[in-house]
């Protein structure tokens, strides 16, 4: 039993004993002036006078009689209530040691189902560390007392919680560190040839123009023609550049309800079909980013649902949220939304449901693996209509 | 300081004692109880049987017959000093609930009545009575109709009182508070004094 149970049980008691002495007191008091011996004196005499009064006037015997049984019987009540005075005093002794044993009892009661309701949660508990400690994430123990056990059962949902998230974010940084070496290397060996056969052909064709001066336009359709594809060629490996040189943000404490509502400021006009919606917080929601980077995941997302709205009409819309440890931003599109069969998979490196050579599908990998070094997320968020997605950032305090 | 403790003990014990066993006396298949004048014949119960109130000395009698077959029977002493015409007025209810009503202008005249009185409490067949009985006697200040008539009068009162607080459309006893059943149950009757022997059965 814990010291505010006994605390709580023994105010109970001294509270009901206290009410009870003062009860006790009151109707005994009230008791005791209606069986008070003066009184019964007073009516004892009383009788004697109305006997007396109906021997010297015979004629009115009978309203003295009367009289004389009106007294008598509030009399005998009178020495009834003191004969029992005694008896009601111990049915108040009796109520009281009632009342007592009842709260004691379900004291005791209530001590030995909550130790047994606690042993419960203990082992419960237990399993849980036991779990935890073998690594296991996104542990939960179904507790939900107020008290110090249903604190750790959160603590330990918590931590567990935290090495889950810890481990898909380490999972897809590693991922996504393998896909960026991939790219790079790509990028390496592919710059080379396209830089030296950029300046072959150009060569190639001067030396073909100067030899064969009546076929100069044949050589320049053609030289144009690979050029053009040595270009497309250049910029995926740009594409492979890009995501290879994600490099570590630059993290400053900033408003991102200010940053956003620059950005939409900022990228009014960027795609002509889309219109920007900042929906305003209430306040201001620091996080700890790096400006450039957040920016350039937003015009990734942005890129997404232009191109997904194609010739229509569109909207994204911006809602800041989040507690006390994140801030989070909803970005939300009214465009197709995205594919079932692409929702697992969609933060892959080359993943795009568009037509090929119109786009890698590296945007969404770099906006995560950025918003990773943030130590924040960019998750797909589940929507019925158009596609939503949540950028989460570490909380962190406004500048003053 | 030893002596004045062993007065004081052989008072508080002459102060204690019993009185004197009852008769019991087998006569015309009946078992009659005679009780000692030492039951009325005290200060205390004078004062008792003087207040107006009915008295009730009940006497149970229980033996076990010679073939074995319990034999119980009681008889029920009703006395009140009626005030009015200053007399006891006695009633005694026996055997077959035969109700037999005296009455005595003193208290001398009714000690005496009860001294000499032999009264039916049982009854037995002469040849298969026991040789010993057990009798219990018991005082009871006060009867069950008085009884009744206090616990209503005392209820109306409480009643009234807490009415002359409460408002007007509260209906008298409507509400009974835990105060009021604890002093309603406390007016009860119970035995002032009882004593218990066990004595022969004598035949005349």
């Amino acid at each position: 039993m814990t010291l505010r149970n006994t605390f709580l049980i023994l105010l109970a008691i001294a509270v009901l004993v206290m009410f009870a002495s003062v009860a006790r007191r009151l109707s005994l008091v009230s008791y005791g002036l209606a069986a008070n011996r003066e009184s019964q004196e007073v009516l004892r005499r009383s009788l004697e006078d109305q006997k007396a009064l109906a021997r010297a006037d015979p004629a009115h015997r009978d309203v003295y009689r009367r009289r004389f049984e009106d007294t008598r019987r509030l009399l005998t009540r009178i020495e009834i209530m003191a004969l029992t005075r005694r008896q009601v005093m111990r049915q108040f002794e009796l109520v009281l040691v009632g009342l007592v044993t009842v709260i004691v009892a379900a004291a005791v009661a209530a001590y030995f189902l909550e130790q047994r309701s606690r042993t419960r949660r203990l082992a419960r508990i237990g399993d849980a560390l036991q779990s935890l400690s073998m690594g296991d994430a996104e542990i939960a123990v179904d507790d939900r007392g107020r008290d110090v056990i249903g604190r750790i059962a959160r603590m330990i949902e918590e931590t567990s919680g935290v090495i889950g998230r810890e481990r898909r974010r380490t999972r897809a940084l590693e991922h996504l560190s393998a896909w960026q070496e991939a790219a790079r290397r790509h990028a390496h060996e592919m710059r080379t040839p396209l830089t030296a056969a950029h300046l072959e052909i150009r060569q190639l064709v001067q030396e073909a123009q100067r030899r064969l001066p009546s076929d100069a336009s044949t050589w320049s359709r053609a030289e144009a023609s690979i050029l053009e594809e040595l270009e497309h060629l250049r910029r995926f490996t740009n594409e492979f550049v890009a995501l290879a040189n994600v490099g570590a943000p630059k993290l400053e404490v900033r408003d991102v309800r200010q940053l956003l509502e620059e950005f939409c400021m900022t990228f009014a006009s960027n795609w002509p079909h889309l219109t920007l919606h900042c929906a305003g917080a209430p306040s201001r929601r620091c996080a700890a980013l790096d400006r450039e980077m957040l920016r350039r995941v937003l015009v990734n997302l942005c890129n997404n649902s232009a191109l997904a709205a194609g010739e229509r009409s569109g909207n994204v819309t911006f809602t800041i949220g989040g507690g006390p440890e994140a801030v989070t931003v909803d970005v939300v599109d009214d465009g197709p939304g995205v594919a079932p069969e692409v929702r697992r998979r969609i933060f892959e490196p080359y993943t795009t449901t568009r037509k090929t050579g119109e786009g890698m599908g590296l945007g969404l990998a770099i906006s995560k693996k950025i918003l990773l070094d943030h130590h924040g997320d960019l998750e797909l968020s589940s929507s019925t209509h158009g596609a939503a997605f949540r950028i989460t950032l570490p909380a962190a305090a406004c500048p003053e | 300081m030893r002596l004045a403790a062993a007065v004081l003990i052989a008072a508080a014990a002459a102060v204690a004692r019993p009185p004197a066993a009852p008769k019991a006396i087998l006569q015309s298949d009946q078992i009659l109880v005679s009780l000692p004048s030492s039951v009325l014949n005290d200060a205390a119960m004078e004062k008792q049987l003087t207040n107006g109130l009915t008295t009730v000395v009940i006497t149970s009698i229980e033996a076990t017959s010679r073939s074995g077959v319990p034999i119980r029977g009681a008889v029920r002493v009703e006395i009140r000093y009626e005030l009015w015409d200053e007399k006891f007025l006695v009633g005694v209810i026996g055997t077959h609930a035969h109700r037999q009503n005296l009455s005595f202008a003193t208290f001398e005249k009714l000690v005496s009545w009860w001294s000499n009185a032999a009264l039916g409490a049982a009854a037995v067949s002469a040849a298969d009575a026991p040789s010993r009985v057990t009798v219990k006697t018991e005082v009871v200040p006060f009867s069950a109709a008085e009884e009744a008539d206090a616990q209503r009068w005392l209820m109306r009162s409480m009643t009234e009182a807490r009415n002359t607080r409460a408002p007007p459309q509260r209906e008298a006893g409507a509400d009974t508070s835990i105060l009021d059943v604890i002093i309603g149950n406390g007016v009860r009757r119970k035995p002032i004094r009882s004593w218990r022997w066990t004595v022969p059965l004598t035949r005349p």
